[in-house]
């Protein structure tokens, strides 16, 4: 029964469940999902993740893999259908490099970024801002980040298509300008016509409701 | 062999483990020690991104970030591996690594602040410490079995560094009753080898971060 061979607990608004489910989708691989309510979290969770209690986490024949960057990895090296990542050791060591960043300087403080507000949401949209810069320099010419087929660093980046607008729209600020960022609003829309990115996305509107709600409350880095 | 060079700083733990991956594999190098205070315009142009060490540059082309390096390096050259091949044994050695890394600037919050702020980050790393003992370490030599690896040079980092700063602040986190697996730890990557032969020397760090400390104390 392959679909119990690979369970994935998750989150339906999760970007880090979303590259997750995008990568088992593209690699044929069949899995049983399971919603994890992150406000309430189930004994599962906490068994399967102490140390961190967060979402996505990927069950393999009963192996527990933890932290979606580290999950892709692991889905490629498993499953040879679709390869994510480069052959190459110096190219795999770029799109590492450029996942980490995009984690780090961009994922990370997007949204408490841009729910902030004023002289405190300025300053940190300026530096934010800065770093998008060097996404969109790593783009240039190229048609996905993966080159001509997505792969890991696309799903690494794929928030920016579906869910910084969302962010935008919420926290009433306009980032992604086509003339400031030609070529990641290029690849936004070639992102969101693949297939399997096009039917493996959250509902916009239900989307624009939670981060409504959660503006409303104190930040929590959930 | 195309010409390999890491830009480092002593005694910065990042540039460490990228020192102990070369030598455990026997990859001549050239070391290039950089002030960052000053830093060289090579160091610029190879990291434009972060600015910062270690930076290993192979056949002209630079790699960034220690653990992107170590990976780097372990899929260039395979013998005397740093990771384990299971793809599962990989990923817990990498969730580790990646553990050690995001949690070791507590120490140097624990270093750099007083009062409440301090008190905090004392907290932090003695939860820090009890997640590495309950969950990380089980009754293995290193942290991925019989032999070190990439997860050890991470965890060096906070062990060995956090001895200094303990001595300099008056503090004894790391206690051996507390931590019977860390402590046993410790004692053997101390031992191996190419680490004993390769570590920075405790006297000259803790000089340098005891007068760091003392200008941080007098300018608060």
């Amino acid at each position: 029964m392959a679909s119990q061979e690979v369970k994935l607990l998750s989150l339906w608004v999760s970007p880090f469940g979303h590259r997750v489910e995008w990568a088992l989708k593209l690699k044929g691989v069949e899995y049983e999902y399971i919603e994890e309510d992150i406000f309430n979290k189930s004994h599962l969770l906490l068994e399967l993740n102490p140390v961190h209690k967060k979402v996505p986490v990927l069950i393999h024949h009963g192996k527990v893999i933890l932290e979606s960057l580290l999950i892709l990895e692991y889905l490629d090296e498993k499953w040879k259908e679709f390869p994510l990542l480069p052959q190459d050791p110096y190219e795999k060591a770029i799109v590492r490099f450029w996942a980490n960043f995009g984690e780090a300087k961009l994922l990370r403080p997007g949204w408490p970024a841009l729910r902030s507000q004023g002289d405190e949401k300025e300053k940190a949209l300026k530096l934010w801002i800065e770093d998008l810069e060097k996404i969109e320099g790593e783009l240039k010419g190229k048609k996905f980040f993966g080159g001509e087929t997505i792969g890991y660093l696309d799903l690494a980046m794929g928030w920016i298509s579906y869910m910084l607008p969302v962010w935008e729209e919420v926290g009433c600020s306009t980032i992604l300008d086509p003339k400031k960022f030609p070529s990641i609003t290029a690849w936004t829309e070639k992102f969101l016509s693949h297939p399997v990115i096009k039917e493996n996305l959250p509902p916009r509107d239900k989307m624009v409701v939670w981060f409504e709600k959660r503006i409303k409350e104190p930040f929590s880095a959930q | 062999m195309e010409e390999v060079k890491l830009f480092g700083t002593w005694p910065s733990p990042y540039s460490y483990r990228v020192i102990w991956a070369l030598k455990l594999k026997g990859i001549p190098y050239e070391y290039i020690e950089e002030d960052l205070s000053n830093k060289s315009p090579l160091l610029l142009q190879y990291n434009p991104v972060h600015k910062k060490i270690p930076v290993l540059v192979h056949g002209g082309k630079p790699i960034c970030e220690s653990l992107v390096i170590l990976e780097y390096i372990e899929e260039t050259w395979p013998e005397n591996p740093l990771l384990p091949t299971d793809p599962y044994d990989k990923a817990i050695a990498r969730f580790w690594a990646k553990f050690a890394d995001d949690k070791g600037s507590i120490m140097w919050t624990m270093f750099r602040t007083t009062g409440e702020e301090h008190e905090k980050a004392i907290k932090d790393i003695l939860e820090i410490l009890r997640t590495i003992e309950e969950h990380a370490l089980a009754e293995k030599k290193f942290f991925c079995g019989e032999k070190i690896g990439i997860t050890d040079f991470a965890f060096v980092g906070i062990a060995y560094w956090l001895e200094v700063v303990e001595e300099i602040l008056g503090l004894k986190l790391l206690e051996a009753e507390s931590f019977p697996r860390l402590h046993a730890w410790i004692k053997t990557f101390k031992e191996e080898p190419i680490i004993r032969e390769n570590l920075p020397d405790q006297e000259k760090m803790f000089a340098r971060l005891k007068r760091r400390r003392e200008m941080l104390l007098a300018s608060s």
